[in-house]
């Protein structure tokens, strides 16, 4: 029991943004188009209150920060990022919460040593300090001393830190008679620098517009009695980025997203919950579908759910053949390379002093920087990322973007794997042992309201050389199971609608009859790359999937989750152009198990 | 028979216009008949369901030196079900000895309805609440009556208190009753933490204003509907300076009030920040005391939160039955707990005191039982427990003490503690005895505890019986006539009984110490309004202790 003076209700979002303020963290996310202009100058003027304090306390801190005893910085950069985010949730035609929220996430970026030998890259065990610096939260506001202070206070604490970090390793470095030469990878990589400014006009959504939309596509879920929960939320999040260091750049642009997500939940009459929910991404409230669209889609979802709750139940482990179309095929691609730990991203290995003072670098048993020039995938496939692409078949690409978190323009087609066989991985400015430079791949990843930066995909396209029709894939997947002596074989097909996340219907096929019966209650156990090092046949067409992706985040590999506001913006904005069906050897499924105890409800829907 | 007949009928005839009054009071009553009705064909029907909704706008604003850091308003309606399975004498919520409590949270949480009066979005979201809590109150409740045989009970207390139905319904406020004039509180508050700058010392300051209106609502399947409204607002300061050594001291001082228009004027709290700044600089260069046992004075400020922890956690109701809690009072009714001439009164029907708005205030508590005025000690014999609907072996019915956070399940809780002396002293007398004290125990100096931030108490056996009160502001007084002497990092400790023994006398002042109290039924608001107290002996810890670091440069206007 306690009591305070201060109602613990109304600090919340406070606590929040001092914890993360402390972190040192850099910036980044992908913004699409509009237009360059590289005379600063001339274009800065309602951004010169941020863009100013920006560079003026970071002219000041990188010329007279020093802790006496230690080095003074060679690096600093700041990252501001301007947020307005609007989020709306209605169920059955009702506005569940209505709510906006202005506020700037920032990271500050110190480096003490030079892009040889710094502090980072290094873990060691930090004495147990019980030292208090204090920290001010970013104002809402465009205040000029305002966000000065928040920075000034941020990049004291992040150099103190830092500071006695270089010199712990430089340090052990002495101690054990080692030489710079020894050390094998440099700690930071060099970069052009970059004045990019991108003006925007702020997106010009309507709020009322907004919740009426939420309000209507809610509404048609009211016919479906079966429904027990629903709802459609649609969130936008505006942001403008702003990025200044200390080697000169200059940077500002745009970084909106906008979804929408209707949801609905049933359940079978053996207590099985069944939920689905289709996401629409775009960057502009504008490109989302409308309302009308929507609910058209809204009721396919519905009457899918009516449909699965008869639907067959998997009875037994299925082990064998499964071809994957459209956003299956893209969502198998994306888990692949870039949610497992072993994926296309580059590994940096960090140096470590073990309790026998041993200096070495850690080992990544999972990274895949081993295996650069070997075969990683059928040599069929080809991926390589193409960040500057804006369109594909006239689609737009969701995950395109000009500059990264870390001011380092992309490099426009970055060939990552070649007939199968592994030639780079995406990196940002830390180099890993295979990947010395940076091509421009530290993004922004949205989560929880903040933008983290983490090495990730923008466009990243899975070519194939032999092109096969998808109803010759058919084919072949029961021809594959009637070898393996399998009574049926799997098919996994997303629902006819639009949007980026949406339900995967699972399909069995009987081998003798080519008879479809639609399955529920069980779930998919993950793959290993490996799968797709045997033999995987694609179609001939290509089919672009657009999704947030939450980069080495284990997840579902085909039936993703739906999130609901904001949430739904969770991740990193990606787009994969991927063939639209893949046959692979195998793939794994297991029932889910039955309650015991009944979980139909006890009382009627009130909704009839 | 007749008489049921004939209070349904006289309850029928006065609720319907309130039903009728307000729409969403009218889609809540549908659906819970609706509820009942169907859950009447089950085998282990519920005999009692509630609903609360708790629809809560909010505003809230913060600056920090001459900044806006933090601005949002918010509205959110929030329902809190309550269903309960087998009877007022044996039910789902059965505690046997030796067996720990039920969960005091809804089984979904916090579940929130839709803003707006749409009656089908709003029942199938109440629909899935109560199915869940119906099935976990009927899972429950069967287990226990399995387990019934087992325990030889001795003493048959009700699990639920039988209490008459009540309606009572408050218009809504007009709109302007929530509005602000927020540019000119930003302004205000902004202006309050500009007093701060350029002094690289001072390492947090923060000023925050909100304003909360809380529509509560409350229907039961006895027929109490109740509409009441909540509302308060708050000026809060937070700051803390480095002391000359490097730990760092917190000072606060917050405002309440109902409506923003009764807080202290503009030129009041600057001159109050002034203030305030001026004992921050005193406190960087005070003594870091010692650990210390001897006499004090407890402020009024500070004996109303000591009163609130080590007393106002022990008398509440629901904790005395339950094994697991360490029962302090359980058996000392009608003997004599304070020193004579003390009353301890917990009186929520009270708004004001010396014109002081009071947020521990209610009509009714969220169990729809009005709030009643409960004289807990009288001349320091203990009277009564704060009861909510969850009797005690000597209490069988609700004082109206039933409270929770909007989510929760209400235990009986504190409103506003009133702590009252019939012999009061002056400060001068109060200060005479403390010298007096100091000399007999052979001490150089005795304690005063000016103001604090806040406290705690833990009250349950399987963990040490102690509180501990955070004071902010400290004085040394010393027995040879040298002038006070302000010090620094000194927590209060003790265990409970020791405490209530060694309290001598009371001052003839009383005031107001507002706070949210957080107990297994979340934050509620509450107030303890106190003398200050002479104790006979207290004992201080050191505060924790952080060492901090001034910034290597200026602030960037100082550069």
């Amino acid at each position: 029991m306690n009591l305070n003076m201060n109602n613990p209700n109304t600090n919340i979002k406070i606590s929040r943004m001092f914890i993360f303020s402390y972190y040192k963290r850099l910036i980044l996310q992908s913004l699409f188009t509009l237009y360059f202009c590289f005379s600063l100058n001339a274009h800065i003027t309602q951004d010169s209150v941020i863009l100013s304090a920006m560079k003026d306390e970071l002219n000041r801190n990188i010329n007279d920060l020093s802790l006496p005893g230690y080095d003074k910085p060679f690096y600093i950069a700041y990252t501001i990022v301007d947020v307005q985010n609007f989020e709306v949730n209605a169920t059955l035609g009702a506005l569940l919460s209505s709510d906006d929220d202005r506020y700037k996430d920032w990271h500050v970026r110190v480096m003490v040593g030079d892009y040889d030998l710094n502090d980072e890259n290094y873990s060691y065990t930090k004495p147990q300090e019980a030292i208090f610096r204090p920290s001010i939260q970013m104002p809402a506001e465009d205040d000029y001393l305002g966000i000065r202070r928040s920075l000034w206070l941020t990049t004291n604490n992040v150099y103190h830190s830092a500071a006695q970090t270089y010199k712990s390793k430089v340090d052990l470095i002495k101690h054990k008679q080692l030489n710079k030469s020894d050390l094998e990878i440099p700690d930071f990589s060099k970069a052009p620098v970059e004045n990019i400014y991108i003006n925007s006009p702020m997106l010009r959504y309507n709020k009322h517009d907004l919740e009426q939309k939420a309000r209507s596509i809610s509404a048609v879920l009211k016919k479906y009695a079966e429904i027990h929960a629903s709802g459609a939320s649609l969130s936008v999040v505006e942001s403008v980025v702003y990025f200044v260091n200390s080697e000169g750049s200059v940077v500002r642009y745009p970084l909106s997203l906008a979804s929408v997500t209707v949801y609905a939940e049933t359940m079978a009459e053996d207590g099985e919950t069944i939920k689905h929910g289709i996401t629409y991404v775009e960057n502009d409230p504008d490109k989302l579908p409308s309302a009308d669209s929507i609910i058209e889609d809204t009721k396919i979802l519905a009457e899918n759910l009516i449909e699965l709750r008869n639907a067959v139940r998997l009875e037994e482990n299925y082990s064998g053949p499964v071809l994957l179309q459209n956003e299956a095929a893209a969502g198998l691609f994306e888990n692949l390379f870039f949610n497992k730990s072993e994926n296309l991203i580059a590994s940096r290995e960090s140096l470590q002093s073990s309790s026998q003072m041993n200096v070495y670098y850690s080992q990544n048993d999972f990274s895949l920087e081993s295996k650069i020039d070997k075969l990683v995938i059928a040599k069929n496939l080809s991926v390589i990322s193409k960040p500057g692409l804006k369109k594909y078949n006239e689609i737009p690409l969701l995950g395109s973007f000009i500059i990264d978190a870390e001011g380092v323009i992309p490099q426009k087609n970055l060939i990552l794997i070649e007939k199968g066989v592994l030639k780079t991985l995406l990196n940002g400015r830390t180099p890993s042992r295979n990947v010395p430079e940076s091509n421009g791949h530290n993004r922004f990843s949205y989560s929880e309201g903040n933008f983290i930066k983490q090495v990730g995909p923008g466009v990243i396209k899975v070519e194939n050389t032999e092109g096969i029709a998808f109803e010759q894939l058919k084919k072949s997947l029961i021809e594959q199971g009637k070898e393996e002596g399998l009574t049926e074989v799997i098919l996994i097909k997303p629902l006819n609608v639009g949007g980026s996340v949406k339900p995967m219907n699972i399909y069995s096929i009987a081998v003798k009859t080519g008879e479809e019966h639609l399955l529920r209650g069980l779930k998919i156990i993950p793959a290993e790359l490996s799968v797709l090092k045997r033999n995987v046949a694609c179609s001939d067409n290509y089919f672009v999937s657009n999704v947030m992706v939450k980069v080495s985040y284990p997840s579902d590999m085909i039936q993703r989750n739906y999130l609901t506001g904001s949430l739904g913006l969770e991740g990193m904005p990606a787009s994969f152009i991927v063939p639209d069906a893949v046959l692979i050897d195998e793939m794994n499924f297991s029932p889910i198990r039955k309650s015991l105890t009944s979980l139909t409800p006890t009382i009627s829907n009130p909704v009839k | 028979m007749k008489s049921k007949l004939v209070l349904f009928i006289v309850v029928a005839v006065i609720f319907q216009p309130i039903i009728g009054q307000d729409s969403l009071m009218t889609i809540l009553s549908k659906e819970m008949e609706r509820e009942m009705k169907e859950l009447s064909q089950q085998e282990n029907p519920p005999y009692y369901i509630d609903y609360r909704v708790d629809d809560i706008k909010s505003l809230g604003l913060h600056a920090s030196f001459g900044s806006l850091i933090q601005e949002n308003e918010d509205r959110a309606r929030v329902i809190t079900v309550n269903v309960k399975v087998g009877d007022y004498n044996f039910d789902n919520t059965h505690e046997f000895k030796g067996e720990f409590s039920q969960p005091y949270q809804n089984a979904l949480g916090t579940v929130r309805i839709p803003l707006e009066d749409n009656p089908e979005a709003i029942s199938q979201i109440i629909w899935r609440a109560v199915d869940q809590n119906y099935k976990n109150a009927s899972s429950n409740f069967t287990a226990l009556k399995n387990r019934k045989n087992r325990y030889n009970e001795q003493d048959v207390i009700l699990d639920f208190s039988k209490e008459y139905p009540v309606e009572y319904f408050e218009p809504v406020y007009p709109d302007e009753t929530f509005k602000i004039d927020k540019d000119d509180w930003i302004k205000r508050l902004k202006e309050y933490t500009t007093l701060f700058q350029g002094d690289s010392t001072i390492f947090h300051c923060e000023a925050a204003l909100s304003f909360v209106y809380d529509r509560k609502y409350f229907l039961s399947t006895e027929n109490s509907h109740i509409i009441q409204n909540s509302i308060y607002c708050q000026v809060q300061f937070m700051v803390s300076i480095r002391h000359n050594k490097g730990t760092l001291l917190p000072l606060n001082k917050s405002y309440t009030a109902f409506h923003p228009a009764d807080l202290p004027k503009h030129e009041v709290i600057i001159q109050d920040i002034k203030n305030l700044y001026q004992t921050l600089k005193k406190l960087q260069t005070s003594e870091l005391a010692e650990p210390y046992a001897g006499p004090a004075i407890l402020s009024p400020e500070a004996s109303g939160v000591f009163f609130h922890e080590i007393f106002g956690h022990r008398i509440e109701g629901h904790r005395l039955e339950n094994i697991s809690d360490g029962q302090t009072f359980k058996d000392k009714l009608n003997t004599k707990v304070l020193p004579k001439g003390f009353n301890v009164i917990s009186d929520p029907t009270l708004q004001q005191f010396n014109d002081q708005d009071l947020i521990g205030y209610y009509k009714y508590d969220d169990q729809g039982i009005e709030g009643k005025k409960v004289q807990v000690v009288e001349d320091g014999i203990l009277k009564h427990f704060l009861m909510s609907r969850r009797p005690t072996k000597e209490f069988s019915s609700s004082t109206g003490h039933g409270r929770a956070q909007a989510g929760f399940l209400p235990v009986s809780r504190q409103s506003n503690l009133i702590i009252e002396s019939a012999n009061p002293l002056s400060d001068e007398d109060l200060r005479k005895m403390l010298i007096k004290a100091c000399k007999k125990q052979d001490k150089e100096f005795g304690y005063y505890f000016k103001s604090v931030v806040g406290g705690l108490t833990i009250t349950d056996r399987y963990n040490t019986n102690v509180f501990n009160i955070t004071p902010t502001k400290v004085y040394k007084i010393y027995v040879d006539g040298r002038p006070d002497e302000l010090v620094s990092g000194v927590e209060l400790i003790g265990t409970p009984l020791t405490m209530f023994s060694n309290i001598e006398a009371a001052g003839n002042v009383k005031k107001v110490f507002t706070g949210f109290c957080g107990a297994e039924s979340g934050h509620i608001p509450v107030t303890a309004i106190s003398p200050a107290l002479f104790v006979r002996k207290i004992e201080t810890q050191k505060s924790p202790e952080y060492d901090s670091k001034i910034p290597l440069l200026n602030e960037p206007e100082y550069e």
